[in-house]
């Protein structure tokens, strides 16, 4: 399973590239393959505004339906279209093209529950 | 399911194993103020099955049914022919179910019946895709509103007075719960007040809610309500009563509707006293995944073969729990098997026909009215309001008509309690010939 170092995850096992106050995030390895084939991703919508731990979208299985939930609190700023025709890329390529959303951190959110790889790793094993 | 009644051989055997003497030791536990003491209910003695079958027999025969009478009666409830085939064909084994079934690899007929049902729904509404069915019209209409609440993000709904009163109590009752305004706006004339509605949309409003043709039978251009959500981002929901209108006028998907909900009980499926009935559900493609409900889809199989299949399962209450698009779990399964032999067996140009007949006797109706009674204005398709200068002449009217085997309309105070007393809500369907049409009206000239 692939864990790559320079992201942060999150205990709803989205992971997340922080560009300065620019986020990229989507969903882990492990949770693409815990979901198994993926039909369809509802995106959260452009310019909406949430806080940590909302749920901004949704990724549906052939066996599941699962909410997004937001990392931090921010603004979305751009969504991965490529996603409405070929949802299977959050299975082929859930770091590179499978990407949810990305969206603007909000001034003073709590980075501070994000997990790094390594923290990560012993979490998916506890 | 058969039922196999135990035996008291077996009762006493389950008895003797869990050892207790006595079935009421079970009951222990409820105090013995409401235990029923046996012998002490007024049961007649049993009766053999050939004295039941002739004691209920008297008591239907009593009944008053619109088989054997000449029915002007509307509302959201129609009597349409049910060609003998639709019986047949829902009736055999492999269609004699109320369940959607799980299992693909046993049940192609029935979901194939469904697949059909849908694309049918779709091409009679003018809508991109209709689900399985619904139970009846008012909880399709309320799970509207709650689909475009979940689309739109907002609260508030617009309602006309012109739905069925009965939709909109169901849907004043599913929102009850939930935060956000149900604004309702009033009819102009026992009509649709199209611009009120219109005028009523904001940028808070998640739909408006219209029927089409509406409660009191009147058939209005959707138009301005297409724009007025257009401007505003508010969902058309189009609820209607009588769903063979649109075999004869422009279906809610002309006018843009984003939902069309309403009742498919005019195709295939009798009145039957008030259910079971159908409710029917259509909307655009893009919000396929906020529908409640089901849909079967068309696919292949590992070997390339043509299948069906249900889909969007995913989204409900079973798996979703809390989540869930809505609390619908099931189908309208076998009146929706019901509907779509209907379909097939009449065809475009069979609907066309029932469709131009229940027109034709409604305007043969109205163009024969003493000037004492006046109908609605306006286009209608197969029902509308007739006033009488008061109460007392419509009811004179109403026993008349009864005495002759006609049901001649349901005084509209019955369904809509703010009416005027001397309205009477009148409908008519292929089944209602010219002397049937004639006769009603010669009763009517003898009570004026």
């Amino acid at each position: 399973m692939s864990i790559p170092a320079e992201l942060k995850y999150t205990k709803e096992h989205e992971w997340l590239r922080i560009k300065g106050d620019v986020a990229v995030f989507g969903i882990s390895d492990h949770a693409q393959e815990a979901l198994g084939d993926i039909v369809f991703v509802e995106p959260p919508e452009v310019g909406r505004n949430f806080d940590a731990e909302e749920s901004i979208g949704v990724v549906e299985s052939v066996k599941a339906v699962s909410d997004v939930y937001a990392p931090v609190a921010g603004e979305i700023t751009g969504i991965n279209d490529a996603l409405e025709g070929s949802p299977e890329l959050v299975n082929s390529d859930p770091y590179g093209e499978g990407w949810i959303a990305k969206f603007r951190i909000a001034e003073g959110a709590d980075l501070s529950e994000l997990m790094d790889a390594d923290a990560y790793q012993a979490y998916l094993e506890e | 399911m058969r039922f196999l009644p135990n035996t008291d051989s077996d009762r006493r055997a389950m008895l003797e194993r869990i050892g207790i003497a006595d079935m009421r030791d079970l009951f222990a536990d409820i105090p013995a103020d409401f235990h029923i003491k046996t012998g002490s209910l007024d049961i007649p003695p049993a009766k053999s099955e050939a004295a039941i079958l002739r004691q209920f027999s008297k008591a239907a025969d009593q009944n008053r049914h619109a088989g054997q009478s000449r029915c002007f009666l509307g509302a959201g409830t129609y009597h349409h022919f049910v060609p003998a085939v639709v019986d047949y064909v829902i009736s055999r084994g492999e269609f004699l179910t109320a369940y959607t079934p799980y299992q693909p690899e046993i049940s192609q007929g029935t979901l194939q019946a469904l697949f059909e049902f849908q694309t049918m729904i779709s091409r009679l509404t003018g809508m991109e895709i209709a689900n399985a069915s619904m139970y009846e019209a008012a909880t399709a209409v309320a799970e509207a509103a709650l689909m475009a609440r979940r689309i739109t993000r907002r609260s508030r709904v617009v309602l006309s007075r012109a739905v069925n009163p009965r939709y909109r109590a169901v849907t004043r009752n599913y929102l009850s719960r939930l935060d956000g305004e149900v604004a309702e706006v009033d009819v102009q004339g026992l009509a649709t007040d199209i611009e009120a509605l219109a005028a009523a949309v904001d940028n808070s409003t998640a739909c408006v809610i219209v029927q089409y043709p509406d409660f009191y039978g009147s058939v209005t251009d959707l138009s301005p309500l297409r724009q007025a959500c257009d401007a505003t981002g508010a969902l058309l929901v189009v609820a209607f009563g009588d769903a063979t209108a649109f075999a004869l006028i422009n279906p809610p998907g002309h006018f843009g509707a984003d939902i069309a909900v309403g009742s498919g009980q005019s195709l295939g499926i009798p009145m039957g006293f008030g259910g079971p009935h159908l409710g029917l559900f259509a909307c655009k493609k893009k919000f396929l995944r906020q529908m409640p409900g089901r849909v079967c889809g068309l696919t292949e199989d590992t070997e390339g073969r043509r299948g069906f299949v249900l889909t969007l399962s995913t989204r409900e209450q079973h798996i979703r729990r809390e989540r869930a698009t809505s609390n619908i779990c099931t189908n309208q399964g076998l009146m929706c098997t019901a509907a779509a032999t209907y379909m097939t067996l009449l065809g475009d140009a069979g609907l066309a026909k029932v469709a131009a007949h229940s027109a034709a006797a409604l305007q043969r109706l109205i163009d024969g009215l003493p000037t004492q009674v006046q109908a609605a204005t306006g286009p209608h398709y197969n029902e509308t309001v007739l006033s009488f200068e008061n109460t007392e002449i419509r009811n004179r009217f109403l026993e008349s008509a009864e005495k002759h085997c006609i049901f001649g309309g349901i005084p509209l105070e019955q369904i809509e309690p703010e009416a005027e007393t001397r309205h009477l809500l009148v409908a008519t369907t292929e089944m209602i010939e010219a002397e049937d049409v004639a006769e009603y009206l010669q009763l009517l000239e003898g009570v004026i």
